[in-house]
């Protein structure tokens, strides 16, 4: 919380909803303060008449744009960087450029929701997904439990909350990385080295937002703000983090932002950071391309569309720049791990080509410096068949005998359990 | 009959001398033979009787730092060869990269090891990007260590340091004169662009800067004039030429390419700069107005009565470009600010007036 006009708080996420344990669908649709009467109304005779998945479909829909609408609301340029989405400005809409697990995940992030309920919702999204698929739909039905599962998840987190927002700190502190120039001595910059890693991440991805976007006196307290703010945090900065502070500096260049670049060049000066300048601005080809792969595999009918953006990733080749590394490594084991329902067929080889074409030193940036905030995969391993599927390729590419320094991953790597990966997993989530 | 043997000499020794000062305070000093090796060569550089016009970064790295990610972040790098530091390696780099050191491409030259290696670096992405010459020229900016030497006329060279020291050394036996090569492009540049809003002039600047220098360094001598600020339609005097109906504006499409950097208006900017290309190489005199406008080319002028009589009391060598930019010199204050003069061999001068 805001104690004063110059010291923040660590934010806290906001809290979901409570709903009885053995409440009825009636009582918990009642709560979705963000729903009409009338949608209400339409909910509760589904479920007497047993349409689950017409109605998950129906409750999931209106969550997930609500919560678009509200990560949208920090602007989009914000999102695209803090997705690592180039393809995304100001200009995108919400609705159709952020996708569904993107938007649980940066609303975790920004405490918009705790991570339970991130997990909840994420678990919502593939029920939902695989019985929206005309052919699993018609071999199983969905049940009762799993559609009041996936109504109570998103009255708790979303809709019974009409006016959930990214906490009013954050909008603050993100204000003021625009509109002040901190001192060396601010109080702010002192909180913000004692925060966790991913509000450290989150204000670097603010900053370097700002120093692409922004122009004039905005721009000079961005500029300012980097330089302050930066050198603080850079030692406890991950690599990947690292190599976005340079490949901003190229962009910017590229760009004829002298001011940003002239900024950054200080930063980097300062920090000794100049190994992380990445050589090539290639990144934002494998960036796109990763991504597309990641919306096939969150989106319905997965199975049959992962394929073709895999393929065409491959094509790419395995020189991948470090700045996007962490997207691209997660598209290949998103769809090398599949999910709950299983994996693309078709899709396999070209990840495992991929993956099998990886150097060792890659494997071991992978490992140590992406994979313990790579919550996308870590939530994945959480599961029983992707966890069974990581202990396979941690086999195949004998991934125990690298390099690892962090505990938690080594035993991760080393698991023989879906049970033991679980946990480790969990431990590396909450560590965040 | 006894012979003496002739005492042997070359211009080796004198140029060692001319630049150990500047070679030192960059910190380049262990490298100096190759250096001058690469002044003497960029001099006057030609392959199978063709000028080329490359641009060398010599650098090593700085605080622990590369110097390349400094000025030149996210630019594509070729390495070519890595190889001792021997006796005729500055032609020998030429040789291997100067044909291709053009249009975007540099040469660099990493001496941060007991060995050199070379290759070709991307010192300019796009024509709206910073160039690593900016860096370099900019006092105030930290730009690892490093060394830029280019041609800048016919047996000119300039030489900038990372700390935005300059020195143009001409390979001639004529007195150095107060006119820089550099500065004159430069005023040029800043005449051109004065008409353009505070918060966009000094990228407008620096594009239009590189973009003449590229175009007067293949051209076989020219006159470029400015209109004065003030001055909106092409006065009569220049009326014997080609008056454009429409100016054709290359900072717009600069800014537009700017402002979307997509294929289409990175396409429109470079159809302009080969407008603009073959307009110097006409002949005749290209006129600007001080919004980067091009008004009119292959423009010729003749002196009115009084002129005729200032020009005969000045004792004007030189041919017909010669006399027509002491006329234009003549007119400075009136309808134009500046007027540029470049010689066929390489002689370059800019005089400003704003009267």
């Amino acid at each position: 919380m805001i104690e004063n006009q110059n010291t923040i708080a660590i934010w806290e996420p906001n809290q979901p909803v409570e709903l009885a344990v053995n409440a009825t669908s009636r009582e918990i649709a009642e709560r979705a303060q963000g729903l009409s009467a009338r949608d209400i109304h339409a909910i509760t005779v589904a479920f007497d008449s047993q349409s689950y998945e017409m109605v998950s479909t129906f409750v999931w829909t209106r969550a997930i744009t609500a919560l678009k609408k509200q990560v949208a609301s920090l602007g989009m340029e914000f999102v695209g960087q803090m997705l690592g989405r180039p393809d995304i400005d100001d200009d995108s809409d919400a609705a159709t450029s952020i996708g569904e697990h993107d938007a649980i995940l940066l609303a975790e992030e920004l405490g918009m929701i705790t991570t339970t309920e991130a997990l909840r919702l994420k678990h919502s999204m593939e029920l939902v997904g695989h019985f929206a698929d005309p052919d699993n739909a018609n071999q199983d039905q969905m049940n009762q439990e799993e559609a009041v599962s996936i109504l109570r998840s998103c009255v708790a987190s979303i809709l019974g909350n009409p006016h959930i927002k990214p906490p009013i700190q954050f909008a603050e502190l993100r204000d003021a990385l625009e509109s002040e120039s901190f001192s060396r001595s601010d109080d702010r910059v002192e909180k913000i080295c004692e925060s966790p890693y991913f509000i450290q991440r989150t204000v670097l991805s603010v900053l370097l937002s700002m120093l692409k976007t922004a122009a004039g006196a905005q721009l000079e307290h961005a500029v300012g703000n980097t330089n302050v703010i930066v050198p603080r945090i850079w030692d406890y900065l991950r690599k990947p983090e690292k190599w976005q502070v340079g490949q901003t500096y190229a962009e910017v260049h590229s760009a004829g932002k002298h001011s940003a670049a002239a900024g950054l060049k200080n930063t980097l000066a300062a920090v000794k950071g100049f190994d992380f300048v990445p050589e090539t601005l290639r990144s934002d080809t494998f960036a796109r391309a990763a991504q597309k792969v990641l919306e096939a595999h969150f989106a319905f009918n997965n199975f049959y569309t992962e394929a073709e953006p895999i393929r065409e990733f491959s094509t790419l080749g395995t020189t991948i720049p470090k700045p996007a590394f962490p997207i691209c490594m997660r598209a290949i084991l998103c769809v090398r791990l599949g999910n709950f329902y299983g994996i693309a067929n078709a899709a396999q080889s070209s990840a495992s080509e991929m993956l099998s074409a990886l150097r060792k030193e890659q494997w071991e940036y992978y490992l140590n410096e992406c994979l313990p905030s790579d919550k996308t995969i870590l939530d994945k391993l959480t599961n029983e068949d992707p966890a069974q599927r990581w202990i396979a390729m941690a086999s195949e590419f004998s991934l125990a005998e690298f390099r690892i320094a962090d505990r938690t991953v080594k035993a991760l790597v080393s698991a023989n359990s879906s049970s033991t990966v679980r946990n480790n997993c969990n431990r590396l989530r909450n560590i965040q | 009959m006894p012979t003496t043997a002739p005492i042997i000499e070359t211009i080796r020794k004198s140029l060692i001398g001319a630049l150990t000062d500047f070679v030192n305070e960059s910190g380049f000093l262990a490298q100096i033979n190759m250096i001058v090796e690469l002044v003497y060569e960029l001099a006057e550089y030609r392959e199978e009787d063709i000028r080329f016009f490359p641009s060398v970064y010599v650098v090593k790295r700085h605080d622990d730092s590369d110097t390349l990610a400094i000025i030149a972040p996210g630019a594509d790098r070729i390495g070519l060869k890595t190889t001792e530091m021997i006796e005729g390696c500055g032609a020998m780099i030429l040789k291997d990269t100067a044909a291709m050191a053009d249009s975007g491409w540099s040469i660099f030259v990493d001496v941060s090891d007991a060995t050199l290696r070379y290759g070709l670096f991307r010192s300019e992405m796009l024509p709206v990007s910073l160039s690593s010459a900016d860096h370099m020229a900019d006092p105030d900016a930290k730009s690892g260590s490093g060394i830029l030497l280019r041609n800048c006329a016919r047996n000119c060279v300039e030489l900038v340091s990372s700390d935005g020291k300059r020195l143009e050394f001409g390979l001639t036996a004529t007195k150095p004169t107060p006119n820089s090569v550099s500065e004159s492009f430069r005023k040029l540049a800043i005449e051109a662009t004065r008409s353009i809003p505070e918060t966009q002039r000094d990228q407008a600047l620096s594009y239009i800067q590189r973009l003449i220098v590229q175009v007067c360094q293949q051209c076989h001598g020219t006159i470029i004039a400015v209109l004065r600020s003030d001055i909106q339609e092409l006065p009569p005097e220049y009326h014997d030429g080609v008056r454009l109906e429409e100016p054709v504006d290359l900072l717009a499409a600069f800014h537009e390419l700017k402002g979307d950097g997509t294929a289409a208006t990175l396409s429109r900017l470079l159809a302009r700069e080969t407008l603009f290309r073959g307009m110097i190489q006409s002949d005749g005199i290209t006129i600007l107005n001080s919004s980067g406008q091009i008004m009119a080319f292959r423009v010729f002028v003749k002196p009115n009565e009084g002129e005729q009589g200032k020009m005969n009391q000045l004792n004007i060598r030189g041919g017909a470009r010669s006399r027509a930019f002491e006329l234009m010199k003549l007119r400075l204050g009136n309808s134009l600010s500046c007027v540029f003069f470049r010689s066929q061999d390489g002689n370059t001068m800019c005089e400003v007036k704003h009267d």
